[in-house]
């Protein structure tokens, strides 16, 4: 873009020609100036000499700052000339992946299909667009001459990266992107995000699906497994899985996740026809102190595949919890004992800087501020916000703490003050939160107003206790405590036949967001849409938690309690650890196999990671039939390796069991030839790449015509041009009221008011 | 220069010009600038100690002017009322965060003696502070070894301990730069049998629950005889006791090893 200063003027002026526009202004200031010099020659009471020019030139300045400001002052970017000219271009891929390959019974291959369906659009895109460009994919995006080159230049890819080419093509801003595919990603990542960035780029997706009459296969798999190493004991973590199933038709899957005999977890997994990776991520509580082990299986019977892990849970480890106050109140006293009443617990205060309050910093803390990166939250597992105005932090502050959630830390949010929440709307805080807020039309006045009649309210019932006294309150027994009404399914942080929480002050929440997790309510107070108050919520957030508690602090039900109830302490310290994901970091020892299958009499490795680095695991295969084989693992930069060769085909088990007692293992289907995603015949995923086309205002392509001709020339007299006023300015503003405040003040002053 | 007045225009220039100078403040965003009443929590009420002793509510007089210096001087929501919490009523103690006290070695019933000790240990604050009346408190020495053979009395797990110049009491808001208390003295005449004492703190484990003064702060700002300011300074330390009170872990069931 190039940028000019120009005077825009406005009005009718705007019509004319610059130089004549300035013309008229000038005449009119010359106008203005001839009578202010006239009108303070002869003023109603004498003015000294000094007085006298002082005040015409405030007034003069005034003018002519006015002048300035009706001249409009303006920046105008124009693009640059050569911009319009081949602005819309068209990107045509091709999936070049083993699976765009396979066969038919007519000798026709997918690829062979998809190109034969283009070509007969090949004319409209010509029509409808300044240029096309081509590249072809299977791992990796490359640009090439034409459409043949595309098709033919190299050879099959074992992997397809559809989704990762299809952002690639986006970065040079194509008009629309047409993918000659199957349909067929084998990252194991979801269309969701290529789905966001085009339609947040406004590219619209079309495919032409590659399509044969080879017959599909079936296969399940577990591709592999994530379990944290230790986590808290009666805490909750997630386990997950990447799960490969490849049907011809539609099909519900069964999945659950046991330990021993007990099962933790389960679901019901709908696959569309064709190759499906995936994720499955079951919440699990940890229960008590020990080993956990943590087996996941995938289909039923005989095709029933199963991986396998430990997850060590421990009595004790290190939460480190930063918690920020932003107004001085009684609640962090409690809050404080009660976190700390367990070691596990380490807790670093900072106080609004506002409040003035200084306090020895204890060793290793450091901040004396809220930080405004990500990366010096690192060291906390949580941070709690306490008391807090949208104002007191700025949008960096606020910006890394939705950064530190995504990144796996827990944020708690914690206001029982609704004015307070009211000043947070729209700001990144509350976009992380798990509630929305109440918007209050009320002016703060009306607030204060109705909050001065309740207290007055208050005082009168409460009059009378202790007539005797002249000059001191009676001392009652303060507000009313309401107690958490937990809904059924949410009792995952109330232990049983633990009294619930109770407050005496909240801030009213309007609704939970879509992801939330609702765990207490107020027990009568309900919104416009007669849905209970919401009190306490929280949500997965990015690799995180956020969660939110729309009430005090808690502390009047502490004291409202026998001094030997542990029930406060526990509520905190199990909120705290709902908030840590994994809780102590670190993968579980796993497998990963280089492959969903293996092949009869050719070599398959695999690998073992989270064993300890020093001490190498011991690996086994166990086959269907026969004789263990207990393999050699090689340490490498990924982990333990190991290779071998099955010598019968069926189910093998892979097993891996390290110098703690840890165990690892993974089913290992062998057949006469590797199964992998590119050669499974799964078929193309039609129905996905419609979805995707549709939310990104594509198609899929057809016989009918999709590109229309297009006329790209401008409009006569129009001009794409980005004019931005320069006196549109607080300062230049500011000048002229006080040019004219300081002129009245100073007539005053003069006695000519 | 104007007839019949002592005007100059330089000097109306120079007013005006600051006042020019002032005026882009005016454009500034109200957020720019953060309002002390927002930051004002949930109210809390600021409680004496109702015991069998005749003088439980003495001074009580100044504590509205002390209830306005904390609302002045911190963004404490507290009420400028002052509230009774007696003893003898558990729940009535427990309304309040915070209780002062004018001593408590007069208790006299197990109900009140068990409603005390229950209140520190739920998490309450205990503030002992003597007047230095010679009439009320005769000998500091006597007044402090009593608050101490009550405490022991009622809490046997508690232990006192007299605070070091430089803990954060005496700095955490207002600074205390010789690490001391200011005293008030009877009749404003100096005297060393008060005046070596600072502050002691009533601990159970390692968290203080509570905390004894012989600096007669509470006859301090009602205004008793005493320097210009000293009320002032009374004032801050009691402030000062507040905030530091509300900065610990009120929690003593760790220590008790619970």
């Amino acid at each position: 873009m190039n940028s000019d200063f120009e005077w825009q003027f406005g009005g009718w002026l705007r019509q004319l020609p610059v130089g004549v526009a300035w013309g008229i202004l000038g005449l009119v200031t010359l106008v203005g100036l001839v009578a202010i010099v006239l009108l303070y020659r002869r003023t109603l009471r004498k003015l000294p000499q000094g007085s006298r020019v002082a005040l015409t030139v405030l007034r003069v300045a005034l003018l002519l700052v006015l002048c300035v400001v009706l001249a409009n002052p303006s920046r105008v970017s124009r693009p640059p000339d050569d911009a319009n000219k081949n602005g819309r271009h068209l990107a045509v891929i091709v999936d070049r992946s083993g699976s765009m390959y396979t066969v038919d019974n007519r000798n026709e291959t997918r690829l062979q299909n998809a190109v034969k369906l283009w070509k007969t659009h090949t004319g409209e895109a010509v029509l409808a667009f300044d240029a096309v460009d081509h590249y072809r994919f299977a791992t990796k995006l490359e640009k090439v001459a034409g459409l043949d080159e595309a098709i033919q230049g190299g050879g099959p890819g074992t992997e397809t990266q559809l989704w990762r080419a299809l952002r690639a093509a986006m970065a040079d801003s194509p008009a629309g992107i047409v993918t000659l595919t199957d349909g067929l990603d084998t990252s194991g990542h979801d269309a969701n995000q290529v789905i966001t960035e085009a339609q947040a780029r406004g590219i619209p997706l079309y495919f032409v699906p590659g399509m044969n009459r080879s017959r599909p296969g079936n296969l399940l798999a577990i591709r592999d497994v994530k379990t944290p190493s230790t986590v808290l004991r009666l805490s909750k973590f997630n386990a997950s899985a990447i799960l490969e199933i490849s049907s011809p038709r539609d099909r519900d899957v069964p999945v659950a996740l046991w330990s021993g005999s007990k099962m933790l977890a389960q679901a019901t997994l709908h696959a569309r026809p064709g190759w499906n990776v995936l994720p499955w991520t079951p919440e699990v509580s940890s229960g008590e102190p020990g080993a956990l082990p943590l087996e996941f299986r995938l289909g039923e019977g005989v095709e029933q595949e199963t991986a396998a892990s430990v997850t060590q849970v421990v009595e004790h480890t290190s939460v480190e919890i930063l918690y920020y106050q932003g107004a001085l109140q009684w609640g962090y006293r409690f809050l404080r004992g009660a976190l700390e009443s367990d070691q596990s617990f380490k807790l670093t205060s900072i106080l609004n800087p506002a409040l003035g309050v200084r306090i020895t910093a204890s060793a290793g803390t450091t901040l004396e501020d809220l930080p405004d990166n990500a990366g010096d939250l690192k060291r906390f597992q949580i941070v709690i916000l306490a008391h807090v105005l949208a104002d007191q932090l700025s949008a960096k502050q606020q910006q890394a703490l939705v950064d530190y959630a995504k990144g796996g830390g827990g944020v708690l949010f914690i206001a029982p003050d609704s004015e307070a929440t009211n000043r947070f709307a729209g700001t990144p805080l509350e976009e992380m939160l798990p509630i929305v807020f109440e918007r209050s039309d009320e002016s703060p006045e009306q607030r204060e107003a109705e909050a001065f009649q309740a207290k007055m309210q208050q005082a009168f019932e409460s009059s009378g206790q202790d007539a005797a006294l002249a000059d001191g309150a009676g001392g009652g027994t303060g507000p009313q405590l309401v107690p958490f009404q937990v809904p059924q399914g949410s009792e995952s942080i109330f232990k049983a036949n633990m009294p619930v929480p109770m407050f005496s002050n909240y801030a009213r929440v309007a609704s939970a967001k879509p992801a939330a997790e609702i765990l207490a309510v107020h027990p009568t107070e309900r919104t416009a849409d007669n849905a209970p108050r919401i009190l306490l919520a929280r949500q997965q957030f990015g690799a995180g938690f956020t969660a939110a508690m729309a009430t005090d602090l808690l502390w009047r039900w502490k004291m409202s309690l026998p001094s030997d109830s542990r029930a406060p302490e526990t509520f905190w310290q199990q909120l705290m650890l709902s908030l840590v994901p994994g809780v102590t970091g670190g993968e579980g020892m796993r497998i990963v196999k280089q492959s969903s299958t293996a092949a009869v009499n050719r070599g398959t490795s695999l690998i073992v990671t989270g064993a300890p680095a020093a001490d190498p695991p011991v690996i086994v295969a166990i086959p269907p039939a026969g004789q263990t084989l207990t393999l050699t693992p090689v340490a490498s930069p990924d982990g333990w390796q190991a290779s071998f060769t099955p010598n019968v085909q069926g189910r093998w088990e892979l097993m891996a069991t390290d110098s703690k007692g840890n165990r690892a293992s993974m089913s290992l289907p062998v057949q006469s030839d590797v199964v992998t995603a590119e050669n499974s015949n799964a078929p193309p995923d039609v129905e996905g790449l419609r979805h995707i086309a549709d939310a990104t205002g594509g198609a899929v392509i057809g016989s009918d015509p999709v590109f229309q001709p297009q006329d790209t020339t401008p409009a006569a007299g129009t001009e794409a041009k980005i004019i931005q006023p320069m006196w549109n300015q607080s300062w230049l503003l500011a000048l002229l009221l006080g040019l004219y405040v300081v002129e009245l003040i100073t007539r005053r002053v003069m006695r000519l008011l | 220069m104007v007839k019949g007045s002592d005007w100059h225009p330089f000097r109306s220039i120079r007013t005006a010009l600051l006042l020019l100078a002032l005026t882009p403040l005016l454009l500034l965003p109200a957020s720019a600038q953060q309002d002390p009443d927002a930051l004002r929590p949930e109210a809390v009420g600021w409680a004496r100690l109702k015991t069998p002793s005749e003088w439980w509510r003495r001074h009580s007089t100044g504590d509205p002017t002390l209830m306005q210096f904390l609302r002045d001087n911190t963004t404490l929501n507290i009420d400028p009322q002052w509230y009774v919490a007696d003893v003898e009523s558990l729940p009535q103690l427990c309304t309040y965060p915070l209780v002062f006290s004018q001593g408590i070695h007069m208790l006299d019933t197990s109900t009140s003696k068990t409603n005390l000790a229950e209140y520190m240990r739920r998490g309450g604050f205990l503030l002992i502070d003597s007047c230095i009346n010679s009439s009320i408190t005769p000998d500091p020495d006597v007044f402090l070894q009593q608050q101490i053979a009550m405490l022991g009395e009622i809490i046997p797990e508690a232990t006192i301990e007299p605070l070091p110049p430089d803990h954060d009491v005496y700095k955490i808001f207002f600074q205390f730069p010789d690490g001391k208390p200011p005293h008030t003295f009877m009749d404003n005449i100096y005297d060393p049998k008060w005046d070596k004492y600072g502050l002691f703190g009533i601990m159970i484990g390692n968290r203080m629950v509570g905390m004894i003064s012989l600096s007669g702060l509470q006859c301090g700002w009602d205004r008793m005889i005493a320097p210009p300011g000293h009320d002032i300074e009374c004032m801050k330390m009691l402030v000062n006791i507040y905030i530091w009170a509300m900065m610990q872990g009120g929690d003593t069931a760790s220590a008790r090893g619970q």
